[in-house]
């Protein structure tokens, strides 16, 4: 009986030894922040950026 | 009964000697207590601020975080990101959001690391070199209050410019202070940066400098518009580190690490041995410059800017970095005068800038400033005033010259009325909105302490 309070004791007793544990403050809880959802293109923006791809595609062997 | 009583008497010792594990105070880490512990402390600070680290870098920025906020600005075309290459650069500031909870963290991580420093420092046994070590920890303490300051609260002269961050100044675990006002985290900033001058630091191991600190005044009180301020300390670092002619800018810009030309502190100012740089630079590639930045470029490959930064098909050819350099300081000494109405000599810096960078630049005049295009984003100043042809030109040359630098079109933007703008990702669009300009505080800090106002925008959590 003794023994086994003993090894009780010691085995327990191991939580103040570890150096690396952080105290539980996330734990359990949420913490990724949700942005806006993303929105379709609309026509006129897939057109805007059409624009800038054939301005791009014309002219970006001219540096 | 003896054998009943050595039971009991175990038992107890059991149940009492573990109440060390609920004694959170130490975090599993050693205080230092001696002058060589905190001198170690600080050395291990300054070697993670030079490589770059994790955490450090926050301080004085890395070619990382530079990359990263240079795609969330309007140098780049995001709309012509090829994919499927182009996955790993940053969509807009709202992709990255999230993530800006551990800048928080690491900021105060080092402010941590000074108070704990400061609070231990003996001045029974003084001697020099001590003054460089304190005054290195003020300095490090005021820069990361001015990060704080321009992150997580709104900009200077905004409506919403009403809180700043919490104030911590001594090493104090289980403190838990509320946010202070806009105004005392300002000072806070300030007042550090002034005991750091005192101190006058020699030791070049110790990077801040007056001019360096200098500088940080004068990026502070350019951000919250203290023109006079700013421009008597810009003015003071300038006249001592002038401008560089082309080539010799040439030479400054393509040395990859180290204090070259007038460069007056870095992050990563030695390499980290690693291909993280490498490999930034190439992924950027991915990302074509936008058409809006070329063109405010008159003169095109004249410019050695446009030259160094501008490669085949528009991509990227200039190292990115962290740094504080002279020309940085000209810029905002620019912008003052023309905020305290010396348009005159506003316009006579502006064209000698031009003019080193460019010798074929014809001077402006009031008459032929460059018309404000319409796919500028800025449209406001950092008073809220709307935007004149002559601030227009300063900003713009500030443009041209910090690209790759800093992230500074992002701050711009954000100073200069945060303007929403949006990119086409895949089909879809992704809107940078006024709120996102200022940082989320850590979600979970906000948990354990109710009274932590969160910045708005941040309420929905998953």
């Amino acid at each position: 009986m003794a023994a086994f309070v003993c090894c009780l004791g010691l085995t327990v007793c191991t939580s103040c030894e570890d150096t690396d544990k952080e105290p539980p403050v996330n734990a359990g809880y949420k913490t990724n922040i949700r942005m806006p959802d993303a929105e379709d293109l609309s026509t006129e923006d897939l057109e805007l950026i059409e624009r800038q791809q054939a301005e791009y595609d014309q002219n970006k062997n001219n540096i | 009964m003896r054998q009943y009583i050595l039971h009991v008497l175990l038992v107890t010792l059991a149940l009492t000697a573990c109440s060390d594990f609920l004694d959170i105070k130490p975090y599993g880490k050693t205080i230092p207590r001696t002058r060589e512990e905190y001198k170690a402390l600080l050395d291990e600070t300054l070697n993670g601020i030079d490589m770059g680290s994790t955490g450090d870098e926050q301080l004085l920025g890395s070619y990382s975080l530079s990359a990263s906020y240079e795609e969330c600005a309007d140098n780049l075309e995001t709309n012509l990101t090829e994919y499927p290459s182009g996955n790993y650069l940053t969509t807009y500031i709202g992709a990255i959001l999230s993530g800006r909870q551990s800048v928080y963290n690491y900021l105060y991580e080092l402010i941590r690391t000074s108070n704990i420093i400061l609070d231990g420092w003996s001045p029974d046994t003084w001697e020099r070199a001590d003054s460089d070590i304190v005054g290195t920890c003020h300095a490090i303490r005021g820069v990361a209050y001015y990060q704080l300051l321009r992150q997580f609260c709104a900009p200077a002269g905004s409506e919403d410019a009403t809180l700043g961050v919490p104030i911590v100044t001594t090493f104090n675990m289980e403190a838990k202070p509320d946010r202070s006002t806009y105004a005392q985290t300002e000072a806070q900033a300030e007042a550090d940066l002034r005991k750091a001058l005192s101190y006058h630091i020699q030791d070049k191991m110790y990077r801040f400098n007056d001019d360096v600190i200098l500088g940080y005044l004068a990026r502070l009180y350019h951000w919250t518009g203290r023109w006079q301020e700013a421009l008597e300390a810009a003015t003071e670092v300038v006249d001592r580190h002038p401008l560089l002619d082309s080539a010799a800018y040439r030479t400054m810009q393509e040395t990859t690490y180290g204090l070259a030309g007038n460069r007056l502190i870095m992050g990563n100012l030695i390499s980290d041995g690693g291909t993280g740089m490498s490999g930034t630079q190439t992924m950027i590639k991915y990302r074509p410059i936008s058409k809006r930045w070329l063109n405010l470029f008159e003169e095109g490959k004249a410019d050695v800017r446009y030259a160094l930064a501008v490669a085949k098909k528009r991509k990227n050819a200039k190292i990115i970095r962290a740094n504080l350099r002279s020309a940085e300081l000209y810029l905002i000494a620019m912008e003052c005068h023309y905020h305290l109405d010396h348009t005159k000599d506003a316009l006579l810096m502006l064209n000698s800038l031009r003019r080193l960078r460019c010798p074929q630049a014809r001077p402006y005049t009031p008459a032929t400033l460059p018309a404000i295009p319409d796919d500028e984003y800025i449209r406001e100043d950092a008073t809220g005033a709307p935007l004149t042809p002559m601030l227009y030109a300063i900003l713009r040359e500030r443009r041209k010259e910090m690209f790759m630098e800093n992230g500074d079109r992002f701050w711009e933007l954000k100073r200069n009325g945060r303007p929403e703008f949006w990119v086409g990702v895949k089909g879809k669009k992704y809107w940078t909105r006024l709120f996102m300009y200022t940082f989320p505080l850590p979600v979970a800090d906000t948990y354990v302490q109710p009274s932590l106002i969160q910045n708005p925008g941040y309420e929905e959590v998953e």
